[in-house]
C-alpha cells in the first residue's frame, strides 16, 4: 500500500482502494450461482430473475467493503439472497412456476424443448412438496453450487446435518422422479 | 448415472439480455455513488480526501529553528465545510492522474489488514481496548471486524505539482505557501478497528475507532495560509476560505467536507464530548418509497464523529441521526 493510501485509508476507511477488485469477473462468476439458487428456491423464470436483481442491487452497495476479500463478498451475497427469498415468500403467493418452462436458452429442437419443459414442470412440482429447509439446502447446493461446509456456515447447521438433510431430500426426490420411469 | 444428476442437469445460464441489463444497472449505481462520494462508505469518504489535501497540511504553525521538536496534529475537534461536489469529482480525476500527485512518498511501515471474529480478538490485534455498543436497533447482526494495523509514512510535498493542481482547478489567485516544498510530513496511523452490523432488510452500521492519527512536520509553514489553500481547492470562494481558515484551530481540528445541497450538518454531543453529525439527505424530487422487498428506499444516512480522550470514533449508518447518537452513547 502506498503512503498516500495509508493516509487515506488507514483511519478514514477504505475509501479509495489501493487496488481495484475485478467486479466484472466477480459478477460473471456469481450471477449464475445466485440465479440458479433462486430457480431452485422459488422456481425458474421471471421471479428468479427479479429476485436475483434485488439481491445484486442490495449486495452491490456494500461491495467496496469486500474488495480485498471477494470470498467474503460471496458469502455476503448469499446471505442477502436467502433473506430475499424469505421476504418473497412472505409477500407473494407461491405458485407453480410453469411459465418458466418457456424461458429456455435457444438452440434446442422443439422435441428437446418439450421434454425440457416437462422435466422442469415435474421437478418444480416435486420441489414444492419439500420442506422449506430441504428446499433451501438443495437450492444452495445445486443452484448456488455451495459445498456442504459453506451451506453449514450460512444456515447455522452442522456440516453433518446438512449432509443428512440433503441426502434424505435427494433420496425422496429421486424416488419420486424415478417412479415415473424417467432416468 | 449419479444419484443426483437429475438435479444438476437442470441448472441454466441466465439469459444474456438479463445479465447485461443487470450489470448496466449496477454500473449506473456505481457511477451515482462516485458522484455522491459520501456516506455508506466506511467512515469518512470525504474526510479521507481532506486528510490528504488538508490534513497532511493541517499542522501547527511553527515558526521555529531547525532544532525545534516535532509538533503534532491530533484530532480533537471536527468542523464541517460545505463544498461543491463537482470539485471533488475533479479532485478524484486528478488523483487518477499520477503525474499530478502532490507528494513524493516514502513508506516506512505498511499497515496490515486482518479480520477478527470477536471484539476480544480485534482488541488483541489492535493492542488496545475496543469499544462496542450496548444498544443496537432490533434485527442487526454483527458482521466481520476489520483491524488495520499501525502504519507510518512520510510525504514530501512537491511545490511544482501543487502549482499544477491549482492551475488545473483554475485557482490562479492562490499561491503555494513558502517553505512547504520538500518539507517531509510524518504520518502515524494507530491501529484502526472497524465493526459492522447488518440488517436483513438492507440496513447497515459501521463503527470505526482508533487513537487519533498524527501528522507532523518540522518547519515554519504558516498553517492558516495552508488551510486557506486547501479550502480553496475544495471549492470555497476566496473571501469565505480566508474567513473559515482563520476560525479553525488547525492543530486539533479535522475538516470534513460536506456536499452542498446533499447534506446537512450540526454539532452534537456524545457522552459529553463535542462531535459532528453529517446527514445525507434525500435528493430533491425523490420520495421515500417501498421496494418490492419491503425495504424503504431513498433513505437518508448519517455519520457521527467525535473524540473521547485520545480516541476518535465514527459511527455511520442508514439510521436516523438520533438513533445513531443513542447507539454512540451506549459504547462500552
Amino acid at each position: 500500500m502506498s503512503t498516500e493510501s495509508v493516509v487515506m485509508s488507514g483511519f478514514w476507511g477504505r475509501v479509495i482502494p489501493a487496488t481495484d477488485a475485478d467486479w466484472d469477473a466477480l459478477y460473471a462468476d456469481q450471477l449464475p450461482r445466485v440465479y440458479n439458487f433462486f430457480r431452485y428456491r422459488v422456481g425458474p423464470g421471471a421471479v428468479a430473475e427479479d429476485l436475483t436483481s434485488i439481491t445484486f442491487e442490495k449486495a452491490w452497495r456494500a461491495r467496496e467493503r469486500y474488495r480485498r476479500d471477494l470470498g467474503a463478498f460471496s458469502t455476503w451475497l448469499f446471505t442477502i439472497a436467502r433473506n430475499v427469498a424469505i421476504d418473497h415468500y412472505r409477500q407473494a403467493r407461491r405458485h407453480a412456476p410453469l411459465e418458466a418452462a418457456a424461458e429456455v436458452p435457444g438452440g434446442e429442437s422443439p422435441e428437446e424443448l418439450a421434454e425440457r419443459r416437462s422435466d422442469l414442470d415435474r421437478l418444480a412440482r416435486l420441489f414444492e412438496r419439500l420442506e422449506d429447509r430441504e428446499r433451501e439446502l438443495l437450492a444452495l447446493k445445486y443452484g448456488a453450487g455451495l459445498t456442504n461446509r459453506a451451506i453449514a456456515k450460512h444456515t447455522g447447521l452442522t456440516e453433518s446435518n446438512v449432509g443428512t438433510i440433503v441426502h434424505r431430500a435427494i433420496r425422496d426426490l429421486r424416488a419420486e422422479w424415478s417412479s415415473k420411469g424417467v432416468e | 448415472m449419479e444419484d443426483d444428476r437429475f438435479l444438476k442437469d437442470l441448472r441454466e445460464e441466465p439469459r444474456p439480455e438479463f445479465a447485461r441489463s443487470l450489470r448496466e444497472r449496477l454500473r449506473a449505481g456505481e457511477e451515482r455513488e462516485a458522484a455522491r462520494g459520501f456516506v455508506f462508505r466506511p467512515a469518512f469518504a470525504a474526510a479521507a480526501a481532506v486528510l490528504v489535501v488538508v490534513g497532511a497540511f493541517s499542522v501547527p504553525a511553527v515558526r521555529v529553528s531547525a532544532q525545534a521538536l516535532l509538533d503534532m496534529f491530533r484530532v480533537r475537534n471536527f468542523t464541517a465545510v460545505p463544498f461543491d461536489a463537482t470539485r471533488m469529482e475533479k479532485l478524484r480525476d486528478l488523483e487518477g492522474d499520477h503525474s499530478l500527485l502532490l507528494f513524493e512518498q516514502q513508506e516506512i511501515q505498511k499497515p496490515t489488514e486482518q479480520k477478527a471474529a470477536t471484539v476480544a480478538a480485534a482488541a488483541a490485534l489492535a493492542g488496545a481496548p475496543v469499544r462496542t455498543p450496548d444498544y443496537l436497533p432490533d434485527g442487526y447482526v454483527a458482521g466481520p471486524i476489520e483491524v488495520n494495523g499501525e502504519g507510518r509514512g512520510r510525504l514530501i510535498p512537491d511545490g511544482a505539482k501543487l502549482k499544477a493542481v491549482l492551475e488545473t482547478l483554475g485557482l490562479d489567485d492562490v499561491s503555494v505557501p513558502p517553505g512547504l516544498d520538500g518539507q517531509p510530513i510524518e504520518v502515524h496511523l494507530w491501529p484502526v478497528v472497524t465493526q459492522e452490523w447488518n440488517h436483513p432488510k438492507g440496513g447497515i452500521l459501521h463503527l470505526v475507532q482508533s487513537r487519533s492519527p498524527e501528522v507532523a512536520m518540522r518547519s515554519g509553514v504558516d498553517l492558516t495560509q495552508l488551510g486557506e489553500l486547501a479550502l480553496r481547492i475544495l471549492g470555497l470562494e476566496a473571501a469565505e476560505a480566508k474567513r473559515v481558515a482563520r476560525t479553525i484551530d488547525w492543530q486539533n481540528t479535522l475538516v470534513v467536507p460536506v456536499p452542498i445541497g446533499a447534506s446537512t450538518f450540526r454539532e452534537v454531543t456524545v457522552s459529553g464530548n463535542k462531535g459532528l453529525m453529517v446527514t445525507v439527505e434525500r435528493k430533491r424530487g425523490e420520495s421515500e418509497k417501498s421496494g418490492k422487498d419491503g425495504e424503504r428506499r431513498n433513505r437518508p444516512g448519517s455519520v457521527v464523529m467525535w473524540s473521547e480522550g485520545d480516541q476518535v470514533f465514527a459511527l455511520s449508518g442508514s439510521q436516523h441521526g438520533l438513533d445513531l447518537i443513542q447507539i454512540a452513547e451506549s459504547l462500552r
